[in-house]
């Protein structure tokens, strides 16, 4: 029975192989010469047909990158018998340096049938007049390709980020989802993080051609599909004015909708031309590297800084949720700090005398807060901290955003080896030493005193193709409503009343709340200016953060930015009542 | 040690050790590129996972078939662990998860799954034979045989899953089922297709439609078959020599070490070449089958049928999708294609039959 069966499977086998020596046969044999004849000539060929990349536009349409047709000089390497001579004569027709053309050559060689690129990015006029003189050099053609291009140059330059040639290792990673090696990938910004989205699909065409490469018919098609376009939340104006207020200072400045985590503007100065790395030359490309000012670093979310002063805001909270601190509490400044005998100053040498916590936010006053962190000790310091999301990313739909540094006892035990002194307590308390923050972090501290108690998660994508982005998860406190009301009114107070810090960013008529920060640099220079606030007051709709690297003391230029991008604010309908 | 080797057995050796030698020169005229020479030598490593590939064997024999089917549900249960394991943490390669990460090496085990599912399942049969004439006898047979190819298609590795339904159904019909009841479950995963076609990740349906028209992707999938075909195709009868084929050795053919190995051999060493080493693959078949004619456990016959289906439908299939007969599911050629995996699993089972022979004459 069971040999029976067996017997049968093996017949089953049999004729299988019957079967596929019978293809072999008739592959091999009967279609031997029409094989042959397309092996010997290699002459199946693809073409590439590239797709056009996704555009990028800001909350109103208005486009901050697109792709525009480009024409490029591209041979066929099996169709070119020597290739240095031809290439020498190309460089006689098109004017550009043959070592030039070499390299590039090198450089985009892919397979003997794939077209490579020798000259990319040429103008129309010159396309033509090099096309009509092409027909005496084999296998050198003109292809026309999308090329990218940033409108507003230097604008937005970090939200939009910039594209590249894919390098080898991002290749390994990214070939399973169909990347190959000529392919240009988004390297920072949205065109980074999007990149799925607003890359294509490449097409192709597949000819069989004879010996002079002349195509004789067609084996496929296959259409390029044109990468999704993404509408982004930021408004291009804003983002303008917002960029043109640091003139030659450093920083970062984010404004975002309070209540939905919109970023509205974003700006890290100084800017870079994106337009450089799509299709500028090695030497303005080595100038961006090379600028001793980082222009390439998001200093909103990529670079991190002691807070300063802007923590106190922290630290205020922090008493008042663990109830340490009432609106009586009161300290008296008298301009220095005693620990043991190591004095700590308030930036105020005469002192602020009896401050109770508006007044001591108000007036930035370091010993009041010297005192209450010293009272809250440095593990209450850090639990708050990590409460307002300091050591955290926010989760920005950007690249590269970093978490900073919460320090706290345990950490600087683990991370430093050294004990945690009461020093570093005392100057935990004003957002000195170890504490790091990134400017989108502040606004994040900021946008939750604004909300009592939560903060959306920051946002730059709003829809793509057409299609909203998935609404992230709040950041949330849960700390009472109630615990907001006196800081709320500290910051309040620091941009309206007369003796307030934050008195620059004042606007009549309108209502902000703010909080000053001067950050003492790792290094040597001028202090930072650090400005955190929201409007309106009552209602918040805006809320901001303002970093200036070596912006200078006591915040005032951070504040007088401030001032001007409230007014730009109300100027353009951003604080109307609408939604 | 040579008691094992007694009788017939030299020959099978001799057969696995010609089609090895197949696979070494293939092998290294797959990793040669004119003018820069062998940049990354698939052979040597390929000699090396057969060598130790072959000392397992040994440990295989050794321990004995019949000691690995009294454990066989305990592995096919762990085994099926495993894969629920990778659904759940495997790594990502080539857009699917099919490796298990442990630390210095990663597993595969939809390919050991293989082994233990053909162990597992001829333990169940042999133990169920007498009731192999009831309907619901051979439906809980399929619902264990779906158990790993559910697991192994979400993972998602089409080729490999597929597998599992022939060794399936020759076992079992070895076994002694009812001839309509397997034409019955046939038919019904017939009609139940459309349903399946749903299952099917947006890539293999793809591979599916340009197996039915290459042209629709010339770039993707549907290049690799028309590139396969003409490299095959203009083998001839008596190929254009070692390191010689134009279509492999420039490069025109993606995978050629590994799934598509088979066309450079036709490329290279033509018809002729084809077939001989077809004819190798046959004689292994049948001298394999010659073991379960004549071992009195039913369960060794129903043991080496499972064996010799994996290996007839790998043949089988990568013979085909390599000459454009089949969709390219991505099913190694056994003991050829480069990769030490499948090498072992081969191997592994070969040992198996080996051993059932042994058996037979010790006993």
């Amino acid at each position: 029975m069971f040999n029976r069966r067996i017997k049968t499977v093996s017949a089953i086998i049999f004729i299988s192989f019957l079967v596929l020596v019978s293809a072999l046969f008739y592959l091999q044999i009967l279609r031997f010469a029409h094989y042959r004849s397309l092996s010997l000539k290699n002459s199946v060929r693809v073409i590439p047909v590239q797709a056009s990349r996704g555009g990028i536009y800001d909350r109103k349409g208005k486009i901050l990158a697109k792709d525009e047709i480009s024409f490029d000089l591209v041979i066929i390497p099996q169709e070119v018998l020597d290739v240095g001579l031809t290439l020498k004569h190309l460089s006689k027709i098109t004017g550009i340096k043959e070592k030039e053309l070499k390299e590039n050559y090198n450089r985009n060689y892919r397979l003997p049938f794939v077209p490579a690129k020798i000259a990319e990015n040429l103008k129309a006029e010159d396309a033509f007049r090099i096309e009509e003189k092409l027909s005496r050099v084999t296998g050198a053609l003109i292809c026309s390709a999308p090329r990218r291009i940033y409108p507003n140059n230097d604008i937005a330059s970090h939200i939009i980020g910039y594209i590249g040639k894919i390098a080898a290792p991002e290749l390994k990673r990214l070939k399973p989802y169909g990347y190959s090696i000529r392919d240009l990938v988004g390297k920072s910004g949205v065109e980074k993080y999007y990149d799925v989205y607003l890359q294509g699909e490449d097409g192709g065409i597949q000819i069989v051609v004879d010996s002079f490469s002349r195509e004789v018919s067609r084996l496929g098609f296959k259409e390029p599909r044109k990468g999704r376009d993404i509408t982004l939340t930021i408004d291009l104006g804003l983002q303008r004015f917002m960029d043109m207020l640091f003139k030659n200072k450093n920083g970062a400045f984010i404004v975002m909708e309070t209540k939905t985590g919109r970023i509205l503007g974003l700006v890290s100065h100084p800017e870079f031309n994106p337009n450089v790395f799509a299709f500028g030359s090695n030497r303005e490309r080595v100038k961006i590297l090379m600028d001793k000012r980082h222009p390439l670093l998001n200093r909103a979310i990529t670079c991190s800084y002691p807070p300063g002063s802007t923590f106190k805001v922290v630290v205020a909270m922090a008493g008042v949720a663990t109830g340490a601190l009432k609106r009586a509490t009161s300290f008296t400044c008298k301009g220095i700090f005693f620990l043991g005998k190591r004095g700590f100053r308030c930036w105020k040498k005469a002192g602020h005398g009896y401050q109770n916590v508006v007044d001591a936010l108000t007036h930035s006053c370091n010993v009041f807060f010297y005192n209450l962190g010293r009272a809250l000790g440095a593990e209450e310091l850090h639990r708050y901290a990590l409460v307002f999301g300091l050591g955290t990313t926010t989760g920005i739909d950007l690249p590269s955003e970093i978490k900073g540094v919460a320090p706290g006892p345990l950490w600087k035990r683990f991370v430093l080896k050294r004990p945690w002194y009461e020093g570093d307590t005392i100057n935990y308390s004003i957002g000195q030493g170890y504490l790091l923050t990134t400017p989108i972090q502040m606004l994040r501290v900021i946008t939750t005193i604004a909300n009592d108690g939560y903060c959306p998660q920051p946002y730059i994508v709003e829809e793509i193709e057409g299609r909203r982005v998935s609404k992230k998860r709040d950041f949330i406190t849960r700390l009472k409503p109630g615990t907001f009301k006196l800081v709320k009114e500290g910051l309040f107070s620091a941009v309206n009343s007369s003796t307030g810090t934050g008195q620059h960013a004042k606007v009549k008529g309108l209502d902000i709340s703010g909080k000053t920060g001067t950050a003492q640099p790792g290094t040597k220079g001028d202090t930072h200016a650090w400005f955190i606030g929201y409007l309106p007051s009552n209602r918040p709709k805006i809320s901001f953060v303002i970093f200036v690297e070596h912006g200078g003391k006591g915040g005032a230029e951070a504040a007088k930015m401030a001032r001007l991008m409230a007014i730009y604010l109300k100027e353009n309908g951003f604080l109307d009542k609408n939604e | 040690m040579s008691k094992l080797f007694k009788g017939k057995d030299p020959v099978l050796l001799l057969i696995i050790g010609a089609i090895f030698v197949i696979a070494l020169f293939s092998l290294y005229s797959a990793s040669h590129y004119p003018g820069s020479g062998v940049v990354k030598n698939f052979s040597v490593q390929q000699a090396i996972w057969f060598g130790l590939a072959a000392l397992i064997s040994v440990l295989f024999i050794m321990f004995g078939y019949e000691r690995w089917l009294d454990y066989s549900y305990l592995i096919f249960g762990l085994n099926l662990f495993l894969l629920l394991l990778v659904l759940l943490m495997g790594n990502t390669h080539l857009g699917a998860k099919r490796w298990l990460s442990l630390g210095l090496f990663s597993l595969q085990p939809s390919e050991f799954c293989k082994i233990s599912f053909i162990l597992a399942f001829t333990k169940f049969v042999s133990d169920n034979s007498n009731r192999l004439d009831s309907f619901k006898t051979v439906l809980i047979s399929l619902l264990i045989c779906m158990v790993p190819v559910f697991l192994i298609i979400k993972q998602p590795d089409l080729g490999t899953a597929l597998v599992f339904l022939p060794i399936f159904f020759v076992i079992i019909f070895v076994a002694g089922a009812k001839i309509k009841h397997l034409l019955f479950i046939v038919f019904a995963g017939l009609a139940a297709s459309p349903f399946l076609w749903n299952m099917l990740k947006v890539y293999q349906r793809q591979r599916l439609l340009v197996f039915l028209n290459p042209n629709i992707d010339p770039l993707g999938a549907g290049y690799t078959i028309i590139q396969s075909k003409i490299a095959v195709g203009s083998g001839g009868l008596f190929g254009k020599g070692w390191l010689s084929g134009t279509q492999s050795q420039l490069n025109f053919l993606p995978e050629r070490h590994t799934d598509f190995i088979f066309s450079v051999i036709g490329e290279e060493w033509g018809f002729m070449g084809s077939v001989i080493l077809l004819g190798l693959f046959l004689l292994l078949i049948k001298y394999l089958l010659s073991i379960a004619n004549t071992t009195n456990d039913q369960r060794g016959k129903f043991l080496i049928a499972g064996i010799v289906t994996l290996i007839w439908f790998q043949v089988f299939v990568n013979m085909a999708m390599t000459i454009g007969l089949m969709p390219v599911v991505g099913l190694p050629l056994p003991l050829v294609s480069y990769g030490g995996s499948n090498l072992l699993t081969i191997m592994i089972l070969i040992s198996l039959a080996i051993s059932v022979n042994v058996k037979r004459k010790i006993f």
